[in-house]
């Protein structure tokens, strides 16, 4: 093992980019099992005095899914045009809503969640975006098996389309954190923005097409431009059901500009530890 | 580089640092240095409001194998200079070179936890001090070994006693194999066996080329393990050099401030026994022997203290002075071995039969530690009044280090006509190091 030599000064690290980047990658190199660590830690943590654990990370959306079903069976609600039975389209919907949430709000709040670890211990800030990471996916095992079997008991499903839909999926994750990485050291010191974040979360759910397809009137059509997860979330469902995936260019385009959001994100996250660690 | 070289392994050049005294209400602090790191500008130690310099341009170098002591009262900046040492927090100004690998002991249950078993919190500490799955696997028999959790080791931690956990953190860390250890007063916990054996590893690290640098409130741990000490008051370094001259400097600050602390005590004593003579006084003048007065000679029924019964009331006796004298000269701060005269006098307010005089030396967390007695020798007449002088000497102070208190029971046969706290005073080390709450003299004749 290579001897560490370090250097610890006022200058802010930002002026050393190359430096930041090698240490951003020697985090990653780093990390997968420190991160496993902390994911186990944290499952076992929210858990420990629950006999169902995950099942009830999952009641939310499938209450929430049962009342919309019976409001759209007693036409309360108008669901608009979908090709697919309703029960399917909405658990998919409020799934992959649940999947963009979590990946928002983990990573923002790991920082504070990991306060007793940040200020006694050193460890690659890498590692608790991926702990994070691990929850979301872990999370994700149940919701996607949830989507699995809601497919296949309502014969809403394209063996090929679901394929392409579990490769797909890690968009929807890149969609939220994106967000929750970028945020989480400003909210590690105002957890207001945390709390206005949730906030957001919940108009935003109605504003996206988790339990009905979104109409083409504005205000609707305008919060679509700027919605981060209508798109992906609507061709994630079409492809699982139907092998159909839409506006691919500018999907793309959307990943990309979060990819890039992510990396700025990451790189914030990197460089503020040691700030955070003296304010958590 | 090979071990025991020349050049240091830890490089501490006018590190300052500084921290708010409420971040709670300074959040925006939080924001503005957030964006000064973001921007490339770099930290500064010009204080805002509410901040203050918690560690202020500290130095230091360390070779491999050496090892200091960072020693002061608390709040000094001790621990904040490890967590910079550490790389867990920015310096403010200054820099710190920390040439090799570094493990920390700043908290041992950090990273723990209370749901999972001893040996799968091994498996988590390690990783998070940044061991992947198959060096902590080659790890941790020792470590089980070393923590002497036996059976243990398969049960939640929340089943475990502080001093086992104490184990288990300290077991992982020292076996993972570091250049440098930086511990933060955490020897404190466990068992004296264990603290030992703790002790004996540390030894045999520093032997192996490890660097240490120790946080501890024990002076005698501080001695025993460092080579060197680093004492710091207020942020700032007062004194670094061998462990025992420096730390028999910090001692005899702690000395004085203790001292000036119970000079200040003893004059409010002073005051206010005065003033409650005085009050006496004044209601004997007005009351002309009515009931309260009555009721107060025939004795006061006292209270019960960590010394013992107080009956402090000035209705039997009055004018009571108590003094230290060394060399002549009127003191609180003895040091050990000292000739130590005290004199006392009172003025007995009737005539007594069978009085005697005693002298209850306490530390200060009340135990009783000698006394002094008219009791064991003839000094008083069978019947006295008026004023009583009497001096005492002692010839050899072998009370340890430390704050004591001096009760001053009057009697007169089985009745207390006073018994209070008439004195606190200081015992000083001077230059001997002391275990114990005496210091006998004694000699050695080695034969060889």
């Amino acid at each position: 093992m290579s001897r560490p030599y370090q250097v610890y000064t006022p200058e802010s690290s930002v002026s050393n980019l190359s430096g930041v980047f090698r240490s951003m990658i020697l985090g990653v190199r780093k990390s997968p099992y420190v991160s496993y660590r902390i994911f186990i830690k944290d499952v076992r943590a929210d858990y420990s005095k629950s006999m169902f654990g995950i099942v009830w990370d999952m009641a939310d959306p499938l209450v929430l899914g049962v009342v919309f079903y019976f409001l759209a069976r007693a036409r309360i609600i108008n669901t608009g045009e979908i090709a697919i039975p309703y029960p399917t389209f909405v658990i998919y919907g409020l799934l992959l809503y649940q999947t963009f949430s979590d990946s928002i709000l983990l990573p923002m709040n790991v920082m504070a969640r990991s306060r007793n670890i940040l200020t006694h211990l050193k460890l690659p800030p890498e590692a608790l975006i991926a702990s994070a990471l691990y929850r979301i996916l872990f999370n994700s095992i149940f919701r996607i098996a949830a989507m699995l079997i809601f497919s296949i008991a309502t014969s809403a499903i394209s063996p090929i389309g679901f394929l392409k839909f579990l490769l797909l999926y890690p968009g929807i994750i890149l969609s939220g954190m994106a967000f929750g990485v970028f945020l989480a050291p400003f909210n590690a010191i105002y957890n207001d923005i945390g709390k206005v974040t949730r906030l957001i979360l919940l108009p935003l759910r109605y504003a996206s097409p988790v339990m009905y397809a979104i109409p083409d009137v504005a205000p609707f059509t305008y919060v679509q431009g700027i919605n981060p997860v209508a798109l992906i979330l609507d061709d994630l469902r079409l492809l699982a059901t139907q092998n159909i995936i839409l506006d691919i260019p500018e999907l793309a385009a959307r990943l990309a500009v979060l990819t890039i959001l992510l990396l700025i994100g990451w790189f914030l996250f990197h460089v503020s530890i040691p700030i955070i660690a003296e304010k958590v | 580089m090979s071990l025991f070289s020349n050049r240091p392994v830890i490089a501490v050049a006018d590190v300052s640092k500084k921290y708010s005294r409420n971040s709670n209400i300074h959040l925006s602090y939080g924001i503005l240095d957030l964006f000064r790191e973001f921007i490339g500008r770099s930290s500064s130690i010009d204080l805002r409001t509410d901040e203050f310099v918690a560690v202020d341009r500290v130095s230091f170098e360390l070779k491999a194998g050496e090892s200091l002591a960072l020693v002061g009262r608390n709040g000094a900046g001790k621990s904040t200079l490890l967590k910079m040492m550490n790389g867990l927090t920015k310096p403010d100004a200054g820099s710190i070179i920390m040439d090799g690998r570094v493990q920390a002991l700043i908290n041992l249950g950090a990273g723990f936890n209370q749901l999972l078993s001893g040996r799968e919190n091994i498996y988590n500490s390690a990783a998070l001090m940044g061991l992947n799955y198959s060096a902590i696997n080659a790890i941790v028999a020792e470590v089980v070994e070393f923590a002497e959790l036996d059976d243990f080791i398969e049960s939640p931690v929340q089943t475990y006693s502080s001093g086992m956990k104490a184990r288990l953190g300290f077991s992982v860390a020292v076996h993972l194999q570091p250049d440098i250890l930086l511990i933060d007063e955490i020897l404190a916990v466990g068992d004296i066996a264990f603290q030992n054996k703790c002790f004996v590893k540390l030894q045999e690290m520093k032997a192996a080329g490890v660097t240490l640098v120790l946080v501890t409130h024990s002076t005698t741990n501080a001695i025993q393990t460092c080579t060197n000490a680093l004492w710091i008051e207020g942020g700032r370094a007062m004194a670094m050099g061998p462990a025992k001259e420096t730390i028999q400097a910090y001692l005899d600050f702690l000395e004085d401030v203790q001292g000036e602390k119970i000079r200040q005590a003893n004059s409010i004593r002073k005051v206010l026994a005065q003033q409650r003579q005085e009050e006496i006084e004044q209601i004997e003048q007005e009351t002309k022997q009515d009931d309260l007065v009555r009721d107060k000679k025939e004795g006061s029924p006292g209270h019960n203290s960590i010394y013992h019964a107080i009956h402090g009331e000035f209705d039997q006796i009055n004018d009571l002075e108590v003094s230290f004298l060394v060399g002549n000269r009127e003191t609180e701060i003895l040091r050990m071995h000292d000739k130590v005269e005290i004199q006392y006098s009172f003025r007995l307010l009737r005539r007594v039969t069978g009085l005697n005089v005693s002298l209850v030396f306490y530390r200060n967390d009340g135990l009783q530690l000698t006394t002094i007695s008219t009791l064991n020798e003839s000094v008083f007449e069978d019947s006295q009044e008026g004023t009583i002088k009497c001096s005492v000497t002692i010839e050899d102070m072998v009370l340890a280090p430390g704050n004591y208190v001096l009760v001053m029971p009057i009697h007169e046969g089985k009745s207390y006509l006073y018994r209070d706290i008439v004195k606190e005073f200081v015992v000083k080390a001077g230059d001997r190091l002391s275990w114990g709450v005496l210091d006998l003299k004694y000699s050695y004749q080695v034969e060889r």
